[in-house]
This record gives C-alpha cells, sequence and structure tokens, in this order.
C-alpha cells in the first residue's frame, strides 16, 4: 500500500478534486447554538475553575510574553543612546538618565495601554484576576523592564565614568519610582488620565527637585532626599497594589 | 491571533472568555467532521459535545494537549469508532434501513436540486471508500489538515496517509469522472431523440 507516491501527481489530483469535492456544504452552526454549547458545557469548566489557584508572579510572566517586539527595540535602542551619550553630559546639572528614565517609563505604560491587544485583553480580563490588578501588572512589568536596562546601562557607565558613584543609581530610580508609583495609585483612584497628568507633574516636580538638590552640593543629603522619594513611590506602588487586590476574587 | 495553545492554557487556568473564545473557534469545523464522518446531525452535535467534556477533563487534569487541532480531531474521530462499534449505532442503522427513500417532490427550484443532487452524489463517492479512506479525504479537503497532522490524528505513519489518500482521491476522481461521461451520454441520446 506504501508505495512510492508522486507529489506532484497527488497536488494535481488535489487540485483537480477541490472544486467538486467542495460541493459537500455541511450547516454552520449559529452564535445561539455554540452559546448553548457553552452552557451544556459550563458545569465541567467550573470544576476546572475550582482547582486551579492563580498566581501574581505567573501572571507578571505570563504578560511579560505579551509585549510587543517594537517595544522591546525601541527600548534597546532609547537604553544604548542614553548610555552612549551620558559620558559626554556628566557635567549637566541633573544626569540624563534621570530626567529620561522616569518619562520613558510612563511613555512605556501609555503605548502598552494604548496598544494592549484588544483579545488578549478580552481572554485575559474575564478571569481570575480583575481588570485592575492585571493593568498593575503589566505596568509593573513596563517598570522592571525600565529598571533592569537602566541598571545594565549603569553598569556600563561606571566602566567608562570614573568619578560615578552608587548615588547615580538613586538618581534615577527615586524619580522612576515616585512617577510610578504615583500613576499607578491615581490610575486606580481617579482613572487613566488623571493618573498620567498627575505623573507628569510629578516628573516636571521631580526635574525641578533634583536640579535644587544639586545646588545643595551634599551627597550625604541627597542621597537622603532620594532615598525618601523612593520611599514614598514605593508606598505608592503598595497601595496601588492593595487597591487592586481587593477586588480579587481568590485568596492569595 | 491568539493560537489554541495559549487559549487552552487561559481555560486551564480557568478563564472563562478563553474559554468561550475556544468553543466558538472549534464548534463549526468539528461539528462539520462529525457531521460528513457520520451523516447525522444530531449525532455529531452529541459527540462535538463529548469531545469539548474530554478536552476540559484533561484540562482538568494538567494535561494540556500540545496540539490542540489534531487532539480535537484525534479525540471526535475516536467517538465515531467508539460510536459506529457501539449497539445504538447497529439498531439505528437497521431502522433507517426499512425506511423507505422519500421523493422529493419539491424540485421546481433548479439550483436547489442541482446541488442537493451533486452533495448527494459526492456523499454516495465517498460512503464507496474505505473508512480510512473516506476519513482521510475529509480531514484533508474539509479540515484541511496537513498530511502530517493526519497521521497524528489517526496514528498511521505519514507515508500511508499520503498513499491511501492517493488511492483515495483516483477512485474519487474515476467515479466522478464515470459520472460526468454517463451524464453526457444520456444528454446526447436524450437531444437525438
Amino acid at each position: 500500500m506504501n508505495d512510492n507516491i508522486n507529489d506532484r501527481e497527488l497536488e494535481r489530483l488535489e487540485d483537480e478534486l477541490r472544486s467538486p469535492l467542495s460541493a459537500y456544504m455541511t450547516k454552520s452552526p449559529s452564535h445561539e447554538e455554540t452559546n448553548a454549547l457553552v452552557g451544556i458545557l459550563q458545569p465541567e469548566l467550573n470544576r476546572v475553575k475550582g482547582t486551579f489557584r492563580p498566581s501574581v508572579f505567573k501572571q507578571c510572566l505570563v504578560q511579560f510574553r505579551h509585549f510587543h517586539w517594537l517595544f522591546w527595540i525601541v527600548s534597546i535602542a532609547v537604553f544604548l543612546m542614553l548610555s552612549l551619550m551620558s559620558p559626554g553630559l556628566m557635567d549637566n546639572e541633573i544626569p540624563l538618565y534621570s530626567v529620561l528614565i522616569p518619562i520613558y517609563v510612563l511613555a512605556g505604560i501609555g503605548y502598552n495601554y494604548r496598544s494592549w491587544n484588544k483579545e488578549m485583553r478580552m481572554v485575559e480580563m474575564a478571569t481570575p484576576f480583575p481588570p485592575a490588578l492585571l493593568l498593575l501588572i503589566r505596568m509593573m512589568d513596563v517598570l522592571a523592564i525600565n529598571v533592569l536596562f537602566g541598571i545594565l546601562g549603569s553598569g556600563y557607565l561606571f566602566t567608562e565614568v570614573n568619578t560615578l558613584s552608587f548615588l547615580f543609581v538613586l538618581e534615577w530610580l527615586a524619580p522612576s519610582l515616585l512617577v510610578f508609583g504615583l500613576l499607578a495609585y491615581i490610575m486606580l483612584w481617579k482613572g487613566v488620565r488623571f493618573g498620567f497628568t498627575a505623573a507628569l507633574v510629578i516628573w516636571l516636580g521631580s526635574v525641578v527637585g533634583q536640579t535644587f538638590v544639586q545646588t545643595l552640593n551634599s551627597e550625604r543629603l541627597e542621597s537622603i532626599l532620594l532615598a525618601l522619594v523612593s520611599s514614598v513611590g514605593f508606598g505608592f506602588l503598595i497601595a496601588a497594589y492593595r487597591k487592586a487586590v481587593k477586588q480579587y476574587r481568590f485568596q492569595m | 491571533m491568539v493560537t489554541d495553545e495559549q487559549l487552552l492554557a487561559a481555560v486551564s487556568r480557568g478563564d472563562q472568555t478563553a474559554f468561550e473564545a475556544f468553543i466558538h473557534r472549534w464548534h463549526g469545523p468539528l461539528l462539520g467532521y462529525l457531521e460528513r464522518m457520520l451523516q447525522d446531525s444530531g449525532r455529531a452535535e452529541d459527540l462535538v459535545q463529548e469531545t469539548f467534556i474530554r478536552l476540559i477533563h484533561q484540562l482538568k487534569q494538567k494535561r494540556t494537549p500540545g496540539n490542540a487541532r489534531a487532539w480535537l480531531y484525534k479525540v471526535a474521530s475516536n467517538l465515531c469508532r467508539d460510536y459506529w462499534r457501539s449497539a445504538s449505532y447497529r439498531s439505528e442503522k437497521n431502522i433507517l434501513a426499512d425506511v423507505p427513500e422519500k421523493a422529493d417532490t419539491k424540485t421546481s427550484i433548479v439550483e436547489i436540486y442541482e446541488r442537493q443532487e451533486t452533495r448527494t452524489e459526492i456523499m454516495k463517492h465517498l460512503n464507496e471508500l474505505t473508512d480510512i479512506q473516506r476519513e482521510i479525504v475529509i480531514l484533508r479537503f474539509y479540515q484541511e489538515l496537513k498530511l502530517k497532522e493526519i497521521a497524528e490524528v489517526l496514528d498511521l505513519p505519514a507515508g500511508t496517509v499520503k498513499s491511501r489518500l492517493f488511492h483515495a482521491l483516483k477512485s474519487l476522481k474515476h467515479r466522478l469522472g464515470a459520472e460526468e461521461s454517463e451524464g453526457k451520454t444520456d444528454e446526447r441520446q436524450h437531444q437525438r431523440s
């Protein structure tokens, strides 16, 4: 039976018979019929739901995989450009990193919010995570990507600029955390537009504030202030997380 | 587009919308396949339901199929075989054999009649093939599976699937060709008379 079949001859036969065989049509089920089937199968699915314990960490990893490739390319390009330009601009009052990373975090969140795949959002939002927690998880992924690239870039800058201290990392991390924490917190309480507006105002405030701190010429004072700003940002993030978790249907 | 496997991963996490999206995606293709296999729409609907129930049980046991498409057709195909072996099928077949064929009295709309006629002819020719040949042809032409996937569904080597498809198509072509030439001869005789 398993004789040598000529691929081309098989293809030709398939092409010849495609048209006559297509006459054998069957009825497609209507939307209502499929919904009725879903209803019949629902008790079976409910049993699967009962055995599942969701994990926020796993959801973070799942969301991580859904970032568009364009976002990765642009992020790598931005951090590459920042890292290559920074050594020549270290004499400026504020490092390029502390001005641009917080605003890039905001831009990244904005882009991901707008480009969130509709189909996947529909899938993700249903259960078991509430939309607020999903949004926060996705935002945290954006922050994590920026922090990761920031640390890699800082590592490169440490090898290029001898005078650089750990304070440099705090100078971009603190405003990024503050802007992010505030955005997350306000977004969950007052909505996306309000959150972005507040975060932009805070970003401008952080630029002005850092210029002022630089005039104090005290690394110790600057470290304390930046640590404080980081804590406030982190505090906002925790508050936002708690708010999002309140809608969580399952026990953590 | 979200793949079947992504949807199933979400379903196994208890995701309601992924579940509904998956059922909406696969209800039609599975029903079409089973209807052609069984030529009984009511029974086909029952087996579609049974296929999905088996899938949910599979997910419950944390065994998400690697290739959802092949898995679904494989289960549906096995259910068909189980049904053909069952006593209920044999008794239904005997009952149906006793029922006289109804003459179609509403053939005034030529187009519908011709379409129905062709459909019946195709069904007749497909039924003349061996069970496995018919299944391969249905999976290939109506479900658009690749030969490798058909081999996976039927647990056969890809070479065997290819060979059986080839012989099935040759046989179909011969039957359809013979019918066409018979039709032409009839037409010529009709014109002469």
